[in-house]
Order: structure tokens, then C-alpha cells, then sequence
């Protein structure tokens, strides 16, 4: 392909580029005034947003400015509890990070263990309908950073348990009820909520239209989509588009989550994916306990740099194959953060769900 | 953008340093004068899907400006702006070095103009965009095999047009070789 590249670059050489050359108005290392207007266009609709919505985080909710991009994955551990409002309105106490997994490596190679489940996923019958709206009850706590305080780096840990009914056509109702803020260290409160890294509201119950249901999932599925069910295909369609972090696991699961959100995964994709994972040389699988007492397989890829492990796993139904969550641990070095390490940045677990009539209903457990 | 350009500040930063070359990627590819308004809607989509963003954020820019300009082309009716755009050019009255204008009687640019869209982008990418292999595949949604598979095909049938406009292969490659590098 090197030889193809340079000879394009001689047959087609900048002197002949239609563009022309940097030198005419809007070329130039100032923008033109068109282009500050158009900026100037994008900020007011920026500023509008945040109006609208205090702050709504990615799924991987690390809000990180400044300077310390590499160290976005870090995470601290904190002894004490925090409050949680469980469903009935209880307030349970929880640690403020939950603990990394512990891990136990299936007894056979992670291949033959993903596809020998695999197989058993393909054979399962597709889920009964009892109604238009994908019901799920999540929960989740994330590490949100910002870099930029004056005291180098501020840190809140914000629990949530969600709750989402979903309809085919992107409307639904999303309730998330946020657990207190844990500030690790309290000098930085201030610097934490100035730096906007604590939600608004202790509950938000919101009802989306047509398109609007605000899904972290990447968009970009959709020009993909539909999904083979043949695995090399759908390994394909999945290098389409360019997921978080560039790790497997997280396309897949990204992937999954984007399939799921309005109805039930029909079980040859499952199957498909955990075949598509099966292929991969660098992913471990193991068994584990999750914070909620699931017990899950774990299919898991590391990324190291320099000293520092950020470890990344997602978590599937031994019986259906159904993607049931994910950890982001942080091993080894914490680098500039001066925080305690192994630790969890984000953990997510799905604590029920089915379809329903409608966006009152919950699934008969 | 992901999690570095969540904010405001950080957008801004991108716009400044990629407002120029979206520019320029999208004047080679739609009407002169539709490329501004391409650009602005460019910078809109990234902002409404700054979470998408992974990486470099030029690549991921290009890829949205990529469906932008076709989108441009096909609203506009005028599918066929490219080529003229192009033919324009290479017919233009713009004083070039004497390199240049052996590249111009070489008819690379009329011969690119008579690829097919696809074609051309994957040639353009690498050279006048200036993007490395690994980046033109994922603006071109396609798998870095894919898309050697493609630029070679692509850079194939640039060569047969530029024969059909008049040089020998052998001249063809003889200027290819000596030519200036991009």
C-alpha cells in the first residue's frame, strides 16, 4: 500500500490540488469572518444546551479538562458509605467505589470457552413480547475528573440507578434517581462542583419524543446496522465504526447496548458476538460475582502505558448471553492522581429488564 | 468531543485548528462557493455528536464532511460539480511552475475527474488531504485491507485515464517516479 500511497501523492502533487493554496481569505491561519460568525452560532447553541440540561455526561462520565488526558483513567477508593435510594425509596448504604472483580480464569482456553457458549446462546428461543417498550433498571456509578482546578485535579464519584422505557421509534421515558456526591477529598468540593462534575438533580424523570431518547451509544451503529448474524460479517461491521477507547470489547458492547435499546437481542446476534470475541488473541474470560451478586462470565482486555493498567471488562449472562455490564478498573500506577489503586473508574450492571406496555410498566420478576 | 472536548473550550480549540483543512477537504469536493456553508454544517454535526469523537479529531472531521459534500452535491442537483470543478481547474489561467505544468498536460486532474466517486476520495485522502492510510480507511468507513485494496484499484484506473488523456505508460511512469512528491 506504501507504494501505492507515494505514487499517488507524485501523480497528484499539491500544485494541482483544487483547493489551491493557503494563501486566499478564509485560508489563512485566522479564521475568516465567516467562519468566526458561524462559531460564534455554535456557541450560542452551546450555551443553550447547557441551559437545558445542567450536564449530561457520557457513558463514561470523566469530565476532563486540562491537562492531564492520560491520567482520565484513574480512580480512587474511599472507605465509608454512601446513601443510595433503592427502588422503594429506602436508603441503602453502599461503598462509595465498588470494589475491582475478582476475576477467575475460566479452566479452558477463552476461545473454546466463548464459542462453546456461543453455540449454547445460537440455540435459545427469542424472548417473549409483551409489549413496544424495552424496559431496563440499571446501575451505575462513574468517577468524574476534572484536570483543571487549581489544585490539580478534583474528583467526585456520583452513583445512579436508571431506569429506561424504550420504544422502536427513539421515544421513551428515562428516570435517574443520582445517589450524594462523594467528594474523596473534601477540600476539593468546591472545586468539584464549580468544575459542573455533579448532576443537578437528585431525581430526573424526563418523557422523550419520537428519536429523542438520549442513548450513549455511539449513532454511528445505525449506519451499519442491520447486524449479521454470521460472525465474520458482523466482525466487519463492527470495524465500521470507531468505538471508545478502540478496545473490542467496548464495540461489541456498544454495540450490543445499541441493538438492545428499544427490544430484546435476538439470540444469533449474541451468539455472533461472543463467536466475533472468541476470535480476539488478547481477550481473557473468567468467571466473577458482580457487585450486586450476579454471577456473570467476564470477557476482559488490558491496555498498559506506562505503568499503568486500565483494565477493561464486560460482563455477560452465563444462561442467555445477554450483556449484563461492564467494569473499568484501573491496576498498577495512578499516576499524577495520588490515588489508591486497584480501583474501579466505572462500573454499570443491568438489575432487570424486559418488554412493557408501556412507560409506567416494569417486568414481572 | 469524547472526553477531552466536552466542554465548550475544548470544541472552540478543534474548530481553530481544523476549521482550514475541512474548508479545503470540502472545496475539492463540492461547488466553490457551497463549501463555507458545507464547513458550517460540518462544525454543527460534530458539535451535536461531539460525543462520537475517538482519536484525532481532522479524521473523524472528514468523515462527516465526507457525507456533508455528498449530501451538498445530490440537494444541490449538481452531481456532476465535481468533475466540472475539476475541469475548471485544470483549464484555469493560474500561473504554475514548469513542473506543474507538465503534471497539467499529464491530465492527472481531468483523468480524476472521470473516476467514480468512491475512487476518487480514496486518492484524494492520501494525497491532497494529506491523511495517512490508517485515517483515509476510517473516513472511508472501510478496514485498512479494504482500503489498500481500493487505493490500489483507485491509483490503476487514475494511471489507464491518464494513458487515454495521451502519455505512454512508460512516460507515465517516468514522470510518476521523478514527479514531486505531496
Amino acid at each position: 500500500m506504501k507504494r501505492d500511497v507515494e505514487r499517488v501523492r507524485r501523480l497528484l502533487p499539491n500544485a494541482m490540488d483544487p483547493a489551491g493554496t493557503p494563501v486566499s481569505p478564509g485560508d489563512s491561519a485566522q479564521l475568516s469572518d465567516r467562519a468566526e460568525h458561524e462559531l460564534a452560532k455554535l456557541r450560542v447553541s452551546a450555551d443553550a444546551e447547557v441551559r437545558e440540561a445542567p450536564r449530561s455526561w457520557p457513558r463514561r462520565r470523566i469530565v476532563l479538562t486540562g491537562l492531564v488526558a492520560s491520567a482520565a483513567a484513574s480512580a480512587l477508593v474511599v472507605s465509608g458509605g454512601v446513601p443510595w435510594p433503592g427502588s422503594g425509596g429506602g436508603a441503602v448504604a453502599y461503598a462509595v467505589t465498588p470494589p475491582v472483580l475478582s476475576l477467575t480464569p475460566v479452566e479452558v482456553a477463552p476461545q473454546d470457552f466463548l464459542r462453546d457458549l456461543a453455540t449454547r446462546v445460537a440455540k435459545l428461543p427469542g424472548e417473549r413480547i409483551h409489549g413496544p417498550y424495552e424496559y431496563t433498571k440499571a446501575w451505575g456509578w462513574a468517577l468524574n475528573t476534572a484536570g483543571d482546578v487549581p489544585g490539580g485535579v478534583a474528583n467526585a464519584a456520583v452513583p445512579e440507578e436508571t431506569e429506561s422505557w424504550v420504544k422502536g421509534d427513539g421515544s421513551g421515558r428515562r428516570r435517574i434517581v443520582h445517589g450524594e456526591p462523594i467528594f474523596p477529598n473534601h477540600e476539593q468540593e468546591k472545586d468539584a462542583r464549580d468544575a459542573q462534575l455533579i448532576a443537578g438533580k437528585k431525581i430526573e424523570d424526563t418523557e422523550y419524543g419520537p428519536g429523542k431518547f438520549p442513548a450513549p451509544e455511539s449513532e454511528a451503529w445505525r449506519d451499519v446496522a442491520p447486524f449479521s448474524t454470521k460472525p465474520k460479517e458482523l466482525a466487519r461491521q463492527l470495524g465500521e465504526v470507531n468505538w471508545e477507547s478502540g478496545l473490542l470489547v467496548q464495540g461489541v458492547a456498544d454495540m450490543l447496548r445499541y441493538v438492545g435499546r428499544s427490544g430484546p437481542v435476538d439470540p444469533a446476534l449474541r451468539a455472533a458476538a461472543l463467536e466475533v470475541l472468541a476470535e480476539a488473541q488478547d481477550v481473557s474470560v473468567s468467571t466473577t460475582t458482580t457487585w450486586q451478586g450476579q454471577k456473570v462470565i467476564a470477557v476482559t482486555q488490558e491496555e498498559t502505558w506506562k505503568g499503568s493498567t486500565s483494565r477493561q471488562s464486560i460482563l455477560f449472562d452465563p444462561r442467555t448471553g445477554n450483556l449484563v455490564g461492564s467494569e473499568e478498573a484501573l491496576l498498577g500506577n495512578a499516576r499524577a492522581l495520588r490515588i489508591k489503586v486497584p480501583a474501579t473508574t466505572s462500573v454499570s450492571e443491568v438489575l432487570a429488564r424486559g418488554t412493557v406496555g408501556n412507560i409506567e410498566g416494569r417486568p414481572k420478576s | 468531543m469524547g472526553q477531552a472536548a466536552d466542554d465548550w473550550g475544548s470544541f472552540e480549540a478543534i474548530y481553530r485548528s481544523t476549521y482550514v483543512p475541512v474548508l479545503r477537504f470540502l472545496r475539492r469536493r463540492v461547488a466553490w462557493d457551497d463549501a463555507e456553508d458545507a464547513a458550517a454544517e460540518v462544525f454543527a454535526t460534530a458539535w451535536r455528536r461531539r460525543q462520537d469523537m475517538k482519536g484525532e479529531p481532522l479524521p473523524w472531521l472528514y468523515g462527516i464532511a465526507r457525507h456533508v459534500a455528498a449530501n451538498t452535491l445530490r440537494s444541490s442537483g449538481r452531481a456532476a460539480r465535481l468533475s466540472a470543478r475539476l475541469l475548471d481547474w485544470s483549464a484555469g489561467e493560474d500561473v504554475r511552475a514548469a513542473e506543474d505544468e507538465v503534471l497539467g498536460r499529464m491530465g492527472a486532474v481531468d483523468a480524476l475527474a472521470q473516476l467514480s466517486p468512491d475512487d476518487r476520495d480514496a486518492l484524494m485522502l492520501v494525497s491532497w488531504d494529506g491523511l495517512q492510510t490508517s485515517d483515509a480507511a476510517r473516513v472511508m468507513g472501510r478496514s485498512r485491507g479494504a482500503f489498500a485494496v481500493q487505493l490500489h484499484r483507485a491509483r490503476r484506473r487514475l494511471e489507464r485515464a491518464m494513458t487515454e488523456e495521451g502519455l505512454s505508460p512508460d512516460e507515465l511512469s517516468s514522470l510518476a517516479l521523478e514527479g514531486r512528491a505531496g
